[in-house]
Formats: structure tokens, C-alpha cells, sequence
């Protein structure tokens, strides 16, 4: 086990036998009418055989260590993510205008520790701004939530 | 009809006033949204196709051109003046663009990729206008097995097109592939991998799919870094207009590129990246001063760019005549004209002319609105370029969310927005190439189509695919795609093995 390529070879295998066990459950049908686990069984065997070449192939010319760290600043992409969870949450029951104004200050905020003014300033520019193009513009029904935008 | 009398239709198609308004404003968002940091014109495209929703089928095809040359351009800007490549097609205007800026020569380096783009986009919107017609009149002769085996040579085209390991591009092509078939089997209507979701009945979205893996997934990568300024050229540009030299260096290669583009764009996975580089290659071979290249060479930047617009139009071939898409940009503009009822393929060019030629004059309408636009703006866009990220990423962030729920009122597509920005992310620092899985993902449906369409017709008999002779000479090119890939393969295989005995 010595470099990435060996990881991520065994990481696809997993994968690969994963979709392979739920694609034997579909109808596979017959060569005369295909049916809809034909193709995802097939591209399943293949990546499963794929990924044994890539581990082979990994095994062979992976040598010096490996390129892939983890990150070592978490923060910042947990905050990413947790703000896209949030959002899909708050969208729902809270409404456009109040969860996009929320979500953007939080981030605003975490890239500027130091201040409030201008996070405040950035987010309400931000939700003014998704208004216009979004609501106004497109006419898109943004949910309405609580508060009635 | 003759070429001229096609393009006179096209243009009374794109040249009212309203069309070429909106054009304008295309390319300016574009280019725009394109030189922003950490945003690279695919995202900028995905980012801007909710703005032509409400618009009339032709204005919001024109401003879709517009939005594309404003991307594109909008990644050469970044590439010369940032040293940062938007994309793969850029990552060539680098070497040459960003010394040519180091050394106080980044007008003309801007200048020269714009005028370059613009001789490019003449020639090839000839070319396409010339070769289209007798391809389209081919592609009606495609059957099932025709297009499965044309569809089959593209996906492995694309592995060969690919930047680095074979393997892990086809491994890519699989993964894309396998998202595809999530949602409802159009056949039975069974479901697949939807795990009781009704949102993935009807499959996975392309726009979640790409601001994830590109948009959201690039934040995630930026997240790493401390959030700094980052380090713009910082000189007030002058001279955008190139010199008599500059043009007498650079006209051959920009006529070559052209050429060279157009055709590398025509194949799968072709455009852009493989179109530049090529370029490049060329003119580095056949100058007098190959040393000169990297160092500046204004010949660096002005055929690979020339190319890579030559071949953004000529990625329009297989998409007008076939319906299919050589990359993931085309592949986001099929998507935009299925919104507006558009479906491209071979019968586009008789049953509505005037889409067909008036998409072809438009993409030529905005690369001479980028023209007029970006040069006299440029100062606006140096700016644009020093807007520090820690602005930058909640605005993408919010809007790539707000963007991807407007498709389908879908709350649920913002998860996959997140997902799909995890998946990116690990692959990318894993270096695997996102590209063909995206088109994989694309073409997938069509393939699983044209297999079972192609088995009902021979009544289960596989020789079909080899005994129609397009079909067959469809699955020879893939084949020998695969071969050519495993000498090289077997060649290092080989050097590595000898290396361990001794």
C-alpha cells in the first residue's frame, strides 16, 4: 500500500461491487429486450475490473509517498458544507430572503472574523442582488417561508 | 442553397436589435462572471443559463453565445494576467501569456488573443457552415447501432483526449456512465439507485452535476488555503493594440490554429484542450526560435487561442448534425436548447433552419461583440480580477444554491449540489479528470437507448453493431483508440519492470 492510486483502486472496487449486488436486483432481461440492470450490471463488472488493473498498475509504479494529504484546515470546508445543509433547510421553512441573508453572513462573517459591519453590509448586498436576478428578473417562486418573501 | 444564402438566414435570425442587445449583455455577464476568481467558464455558463429562461427561443440562444465567448474570453484574461487556467484549453495560454505579462506586454497578449479568437471564429464558422449541411445529410442515414457504435468512439475518444492516466479516465467514463442511469428506466419506467427519492425518479440534474463538481468542489479546494489576496498583475495595462511585428509573428500561427482547432474541436472530448495544445506543439515545432516559447513568445498565445475558439465552433458540428456533445460546454448548451424546446441532431437543419443557422451566425455575432466589448473594458476586468476570494466564495456559493433550486423548485438539488462538491473535490486532489465523466454522464442515457433500440432490432443478436459498416468502423476507432493507448502503457510497463530486475 504505497501510494493514492492504491486507495482510490480499492475505494472504486468497494463502489463497483456495491452497484453490482443492487444492480443484480434489477431486472437484467434478455439480450432480445434489455432490461433496465443489463447496463448498470455491465459498467459495474467493468469498473470492477478496472479498478483491480488500476491497483495492480498502482502497486507496480507507485513508490515515493503519497501525494494526497487531508486537509489540514477543516474549518472552512466544514463551513461550506454545513452552510449548504443549512440553506437547503432554512429555504424550505424559513423562506428566500431570510435564510439567503442568514447563510451569507455566516460566511461573510467567518471570512472576516474581525468585523460586523461590513459582513452585514456584504450579506444584505448579496440577498438584494439574488432578489433582483432571481425573484424580480426570472420571476422565479422563491419559497415565501415565515415572514412572506 | 449555397453557404452564402444560409448565412444570410442565420443573420436575419441574430441581427435584430433586440437579439444583439442581449448578446451584448450575454458577453458582458460572461466575461464577467468569467474572470471572477475561482470560477472557470464552465461554471460561468452553468452559473448564467437560468438568465435566458424567460427569453424567446433566438434571443435566448443568441445570448447564449454571448455568455460563452464571454466565459471563454473571460478564462484567457485570467490565464495571462493571474497565470491561473479557468480550464484545461487555458492551461496553454499560460506559459506564453502570463511571461508575456511579467514583462510588460500583457496588451498585447490581451489583444492578440481577442483578435486571434475573432480571425479564428470567421474561418471556422465558414467551415461549419460548409461542412454541416453534408454531414447532417450523413447523420440521417444513422440507425441505433450507428449511433451506439459513434457514441461508444466518443467515449473512449475522450479517455485519449484526457491529460493523464487512461485508466483513470475510463474509470471516469464508467462513473459517468453509472450516474446516468439513476431515475426511472425510460423502457419499464423501474427505478434505479433512487433509494424511495422521488427527486431521482427522474434522474440527476447536469447543472447540479457540473456547479458541484466544478463550482462547489473549487471552493472546496480553496478552503485549504488561507483566504488571501491573491497576487494579480499589477502594472496599469497599456497598448492593448499588438504591434506590426506582433501581427507579422502571429498571423501564421493564428491561421494554422484555425484550422487545426476546428477539426480537433469536430472530435469527442476534442475541443478546447487538445485544440490549444496542438496549436502550441505546432508552432513550437516549426519556429525558427523554439527557445523563445515560454519565455513569452506572443506565437504561444496566439495559436492556441485562435485554436481553442476554432474548436469551440467546430464542437458545434457533432452537436447540430448528431445531437451529441463533444464536451461538457456543449453538452450545457444542449441542455439550454431542450429548455427552449430545441433538440439538436440531424433533422435541426430542415425542420427549423432558421434555429440551425441562426445558432451558427450568433456564436459568430458574439465573438464579434467580445471583440468590442473586451478591449476597451479591460481595465474593468483587471479589477474584477482583485476582488479577494474572501468575497468571492460566499456570492458563488449562494448563487450556485439559489441557481440549482430555480431549475425544478428543488430543495433537494441543493444537496446534490453539496454531494456532487464532495465527489469533485476528492477526485480532483486525486487526480482524476472530470471531464469525461461528465460527459459520460450526458451521453450515457443515448447509448443505453441506441443499445436496447439496436438488440430489438436483431432480435438479440450482437453481430448487428459489426455487420452495419458505420457501426463497425465506429468500434475499430475505439478499438484502435484503446490499442494506441496501451503501447505507450506496455512501453513503460515494460521500462519499470526492467528497472526493478537490475
Amino acid at each position: 500500500m504505497r501510494n493514492q492510486d492504491s486507495y482510490s483502486a480499492i475505494a472504486l472496487f468497494v463502489l463497483a461491487l456495491a452497484i453490482g449486488i443492487q444492480a443484480s436486483r434489477f431486472p437484467i432481461g434478455s439480450l432480445k429486450s434489455v432490461g433496465p440492470g443489463f447496463l448498470p450490471l455491465v459498467l459495474a463488472v467493468l469498473l470492477g475490473f478496472l479498478s483491480i488493473v488500476f491497483f495492480v498498475g498502482s502497486l507496480r509504479s507507485g513508490q515515493g509517498e503519497s501525494k494526497f494529504h487531508w486537509p489540514e484546515r477543516w474549518l472552512g470546508m466544514s463551513m461550506v458544507l454545513l452552510a449548504i445543509l443549512a440553506y437547503g433547510f432554512f429555504l424550505k421553512n424559513l423562506g428566500f430572503l431570510f435564510s439567503t441573508f442568514l447563510i451569507s453572513f455566516v460566511l461573510f462573517k467567518y471570512s472576516d472574523p474581525g468585523r460586523w459591519l461590513r459582513p452585514l453590509v456584504e450579506a444584505t448586498a448579496t440577498t438584494i442582488f439574488n432578489l433582483l436576478v432571481f425573484r424580480i428578473w426570472l420571476g422565479i417562486p422563491l419559497p415565501t417561508g415565515l415572514i412572506g418573501y | 442553397m449555397d453557404i452564402f444564402s444560409n448565412l444570410a438566414i442565420g443573420f436575419s435570425v441574430s441581427l435584430t436589435a433586440t437579439n444583439v442587445g442581449y448578446c451584448f449583455l450575454g458577453a458582458l455577464i460572461g466575461t464577467f462572471i468569467g474572470v471572477l476568481p475561482g470560477i472557470g467558464p464552465t461554471v460561468t455558463i452553468a452559473l448564467l443559463i437560468p438568465l435566458t429562461y424567460k427569453l424567446h427561443t433566438a434571443t435566448a440562444i443568441i445570448m447564449l453565445a454571448g455568455i460563452y465567448y464571454g466565459a471563454q474570453y473571460g478564462g484567457s484574461t485570467t490565464s495571462i494576467l493571474v497565470n491561473l487556467p479557468g480550464e484545461a484549453s487555458s492551461v496553454v495560454t499560460c506559459l506564453d501569456g502570463y511571461q508575456m505579462a511579467r514583462r510588460g506586454r500583457a496588451g498585447p497578449a490581451l489583444g492578440i488573443s481577442a483578435f486571434g479568437s475573432f480571425i479564428a471564429g470567421t474561418i471556422a464558422t465558414f467551415g461549419l457552415a460548409l461542412l454541416a449541411p453534408p454531414m447532417a445529410d450523413f447523420a440521417l442515414k444513422f440507425g441505433s447501432p450507428e449511433y451506439f457504435g459513434l457514441l461508444c468512439f466518443g467515449l473512449i475518444a475522450a479517455t485519449f483526449m484526457a491529460q493523464g492516466s487512461m485508466l483513470k479516465s475510463l474509470v471516469m467514463v464508467i462513473l459517468g456512465l453509472l450516474v446516468g442511469t439513476v431515475g426511472r428506466d425510460l423502457v419499464t419506467s423501474y427505478p434505479r439507485f433512487v433509494y424511495g427519492i422521488p427527486e431521482l425518479e427522474d434522474g440527476i440534474g447536469l447543472v447540479p452535476v457540473i456547479m458541484g463538481l466544478f463550482g462547489v468542489g473549487e471552493i472546496l479546494r480553496n478552503m485549504e488555503s488561507p483566504l488571501g489576496v491573491r497576487t494579480v498583475y499589477h502594472e496599469h495595462i497599456r497598448g492593448l493594440l499588438p504591434s506590426r511585428k506582433d501581427w507579422r509573428l502571429s498571423i501564421g500561427p493564428i491561421l494554422r490554429g484555425s484550422v487545426v482547432g476546428f477539426f480537433a474541436g469536430v472530435l469527442p472530448g476534442g475541443g478546447g484542450g487538445l485544440a490549444s495544445y496542438t496549436s502550441y506543439a505546432l508552432e513550437k515545432r516549426i519556429s525558427k526560435a523554439p527557445q523563445e516559447f515560454g519565455r513569452g513568445a506572443i506565437q504561444g498565445v496566439a495559436g492556441p487561442e485562435a485554436s481553442n475558439n476554432a474548436g469551440s465552433q467546430g464542437a458545434f458540428i457533432p452537436l447540430l448534425t448528431l445531437g451529441i456533445p463533444a464536451n461538457s460546454v456543449t453538452a450545457l448548451l444542449v441542455g439550454a436548447l431542450m429548455i427552449h424546446g430545441v433538440q439538436p441532431g440531424p433533422q435541426i437543419i430542415s425542420q427549423s433552419p432558421d434555429i440551425f443557422w441562426g445558432v451558427i451566425t450568433s456564436m459568430y455575432l458574439g465573438n464579434a461583440i467580445l471583440l468590442i466589448l473586451n478591449l476597451p473594458l479591460i481595465g474593468m476586468w483587471v479589477r474584477m480580477l482583485r476582488v479577494p476570494y474572501r468575497i468571492m466564495f460566499p456570492v458563488i456559493l449562494l448563487f450556485c444554491m439559489i441557481g440549482v433550486y430555480s431549475m425544478n423548485n428543488s430543495i433537494f438539488e441543493i444537496y446534490l449540489l453539496g454531494i456532487f462538491g464532495i465527489i469533485g473535490y476528492f477526485l480532483s486532489k486525486l487526480e482524476f479528470e472530470l471531464a469525461p465523466m461528465i460527459l459520460a454522464f450526458v451521453l450515457g442515457p443515448m447509448m443505453e437507448d441506441a443499445l436496447k433500440q439496436s438488440l430489438l432490432i436483431s432480435q438479440g443478436n450482437l453481430m448487428i453493431f459489426v455487420t452495419h459498416p458505420i457501426s463497425a468502423f465506429f468500434l475499430g476507432m475505439a478499438f484502435l483508440c484503446i490499442l494506441l493507448q496501451l503501447i505507450p502503457f506496455v512501453k513503460k510497463f515494460r521500462a519499470l519492470a526492467m528497472k526493478e530486475d537490475s
